[in-house]
């Protein structure tokens, strides 16, 4: 048996929804009531999965009975949908909150990077704000002292440090947030998706510098929708769904399966209620079909051919200014290419009460390859109103529709192929 | 169970040979039904003890940047509640058991203020630190015990504000002398912060889910402040005295002005002082209680 250093047994969490208030007196005192007497809590019984497009019950399972342990000087990769149970398993793993059953067992410091500069005050410096920062993160300030100035070095602030924070760009800050981080020394580190944030520069020293952490022999837990982090710096992969582990192995099957899980629209195009991974109620899209340039209903689209879509949306009322927008991934889940309404000039926005259809042609510049498309409905302040992420796979051909040469070629570089002119000169 | 479970689980330690694991082997341990007992959390807030200097730090410094008096802006707040029951105390006669009024007002201020906003914003912890709670863990503790330490030394800045008054009067005026029991003033002080924490810690608690409390505890801590000798000497509460005494600051501050001024005490002033000291000891101990148990999982609610 190799070494573990984190162990996590059984564990589940429930969450109550809705506002606090006379009703939760009520169940609170039947809970202690039951205490009292000996009895088990009588509200762990219900609790229904952690499905969010379904409506009615008070309680739900955010987490469910997850089981893993992770040995020393892995880099694991924790996926999943929006609202799988990400958050709340990094949560209670920082022991920022409790689980309601089960336990976790760790060796060594654990150290959880859930947000950048946590507990940065903009009236410090920058270089009194490097000491509490890494105090906040747990680190003495003798060990703070001693790598201040590659904290310093890496953040590239070096000139701003005795200027008070709220000075700074929000681009420094994170980056002077990131580089105590980056310097901590923990057995176990929990990071979040902190990545998403900065320049791509910054981005690759900042993956870099993780890569250095799991090579020094420490464990890391990493969360991100980025497939392509995930793929390049963890060894295994976790994938959530509905509060349970869905699947536990190699980080490349666990993207696949990720990728795969989505649900997608059927033959007629029918959208599957429980497709959305934000939805508000307000929109859905029923329907979604897509057509070749001679409108005949497929998802294999020849090369160089545009993408009919037709959508049914159903409105519960009539909304204007709103955002319609499309993202071409690959199966890696990278988004390739965005079409949105509002980048066209004789845009659609509004959507009247009841069901709508509308039509959306996308020039499709891309290499033969599969790809998978992620719909969104936002509105104008970007409030997401529907979301169905990967929702329909589609193929683009090596041929062309018509009499135009088809790809012709046995190799393929790149997902996009833009235009290009060649002439002497 | 959680113990059988985790004795159940076998390893290869260090030295290769198979090792029965126990609770001991792994220096986390999270589950329902544990909770490490209070000496574990000192311990842990100890380790911590940097970051709770920091805070300390960080709350004085972050008070007067930017401002061109700086720390004098201590000093305002009890002058001119000082300036305002001097006015009171001359409309309505009150007495001040011979002592300059001025000096005697502002004594009682000062370590009222230290107990009230210790109190008050320790009863804040969880909901003021909510966006930090949420993202990163370091034992809660800290946060109280940064309160008390900077309240602390905003507290000591206005003794040197009571001292300034002391002996502008005192060479002025005369009439007062101090005596030996100002020797317990270090005893008043922690006597005040673990009224002040302990009270607080279990306000703390008790407004994470419902904050009923937190409007009814506002208020009654400045009602409470007319209970207790603040702005009149414990002398002419009469057959009064033991509902006065009843609020622990009471004997406190008539102990502390028993120091300075050399008055005549109530002849029950030690038993209530005895009392005091109980009533700290007990609600620290239920504060820090009521407060672990509270700090694992407050942030789904608050």
């Amino acid at each position: 048996m190799e070494d573990i250093v984190l162990k996590v047994e059984n564990m589940s969490k429930q969450y109550r929804l809705g506002e606090i208030g006379t009703g939760t007196l009520q169940h609170d005192l039947n809970r202690w009531w039951h205490k009292v007497r000996g009895k088990e809590d009588p509200y762990l019984k219900i609790g229904e999965k952690n499905d969010r497009s379904k409506e009615g019950g008070d309680y739900v399972w955010a987490l469910q009975d997850i089981d893993f342990e992770v040995k020393r000087g892995e880099v694991l990769g924790i996926i999943g949908k929006n609202g799988a149970g990400k958050s709340t398993l990094l949560k209670i793993l920082s022991q920022i909150t409790g689980p309601t059953t089960g336990s976790m067992l760790a060796k060594g410091r654990i150290a959880s990077l859930l947000e950048v500069g946590t507990g940065m005050h903009h009236e410090l410096t920058g270089r009194e704000n490097v000491f509490l920062n890494g105090a906040i993160l747990g680190m003495s300030r003798a060990e703070v002292q001693r790598k201040f100035d590659d904290i310093v070095d890496f953040s590239g602030c070096a000139k701003y440090i005795d200027t008070p924070v709220k000075r700074y760009s929000s681009g420094m800050m994170v980056r002077l947030g990131f580089a105590v981080a980056a310097f901590l020394e923990p057995e176990i580190l929990i990071v979040d998706e902190v990545l998403a944030v900065g320049d791509a520069e910054f981005q690759r020293s900042c993956i870099g510098k993780m890569q250095d952490v799991s090579k020094g022999g420490r464990t890391v837990l990493f969360v991100s929708h980025n497939m392509a982090s995930i793929k390049s710096l963890c060894h295994r992969g976790i994938l959530l769904d509905q509060g349970t582990i869905d699947f536990d192995g190699t980080v490349t099957d666990c993207v696949e399966r990720y990728l795969d899980m989505s649900l997608k629209i059927d033959e007629d195009g029918i959208v599957p209620s429980s497709a959305s991974s934000i939805n508000t109620g307000l929109v859905k899209i029923s329907k979604i079909r897509m057509f070749d340039q001679d409108r005949r209903p497929t998802t294999k689209i020849p090369f160089k051919g545009p993408i009919v879509l037709e959508m049914d949306v159903d409105s519960k009322s009539e909304m204007h200014d709103l955002l319609f927008d499309v993202r071409i991934c690959n199966t890696d889940g990278i988004q390739l290419v965005h079409a949105m309404n509002q980048y066209e000039s004789q845009e659609i926005s509004s959507l009247s009460a009841g069901s709508n259809s509308f039509r959306s042609v996308i020039q499709n510049q891309l290499q033969p390859g599969k790809y998978n498309m992620t719909i969104g409905v936002h509105k104008g302040d970007g409030t997401t109103l529907e979301f169905l992420e990967h929702v329909v796979d589609f193929d683009v051909l090596e041929v062309a529709s018509d009499s135009d040469e088809g790809f012709g070629y046995t190799f393929q570089l790149g997902f996009v192929r833009f235009e290009s002119k060649w002439e002497k000169i | 169970m959680s113990l059988a479970i985790i004795c159940s689980w076998k390893a290869v330690g260090p030295c290769g040979k198979y090792l029965l694991m126990t609770k001991e082997n792994w220096d986390i341990v999270i589950d329902p039904s544990s909770s490490s007992s209070k000496i574990q959390k000192i311990k842990q807030a100890w380790k911590y003890r940097d970051l709770l200097f920091l805070f300390v730090k960080r709350d004085i410094v972050a008070f007067y940047k930017q401002t061109i008096l700086g720390p004098i802006w201590f000093f305002i707040q009890p002058i001119f509640t000082t300036a305002v029951f001097t006015l009171i105390g001359m409309i309505a006669a009150l007495e001040t058991d011979g002592v300059p009024p001025a000096v005697f007002y502002l004594s009682g201020i000062v370590l009222w203020n230290y107990f009230s906003e210790v109190l008050k914003q320790t009863g804040e912890t969880f909901i003021q630190n909510r966006s930090i709670f949420s993202k990163v863990y370091f034992p809660r503790l800290i946060i109280p015990l940064s309160l008390v330490a900077s309240h602390l030394v905003k507290f000591f800045i206005q003794c040197l504000l009571i001292l300034a008054f002391y002996l502008f009067f005192f060479f002025r005026n005369g009439g007062f002398t101090p005596n030996a029991y100002l020797l317990l003033f270090p005893v008043l002080v922690l006597l005040i912060a673990m009224l002040g924490m302990g009270c607080g810690l279990i306000i703390s608690a008790m407004t994470t889910k419902y904050r009923d409390l937190k409007f009814l505890i506002n208020f009654s801590i400045d009602l409470l402040r007319y209970v207790s000798p603040i702005i009149f000497p414990f002398s002419i509460a009469g057959k009064y005295e033991s509902v006065i005494a009843a609020n622990p600051m009471s004997s406190i501050i008539e102990v502390f002005r028993l120091g300075l001024f050399n008055t005549e005490p109530s002849p029950n002033l030690w038993l209530y002082f005895l009392y005091t000291c109980i009533f700290a000891v007990v609600v620290l101990w239920g504060g820090f209680s009521i407060f672990s148990r509270v700090e694992k999982k407050f942030i789904d609610t608050v």
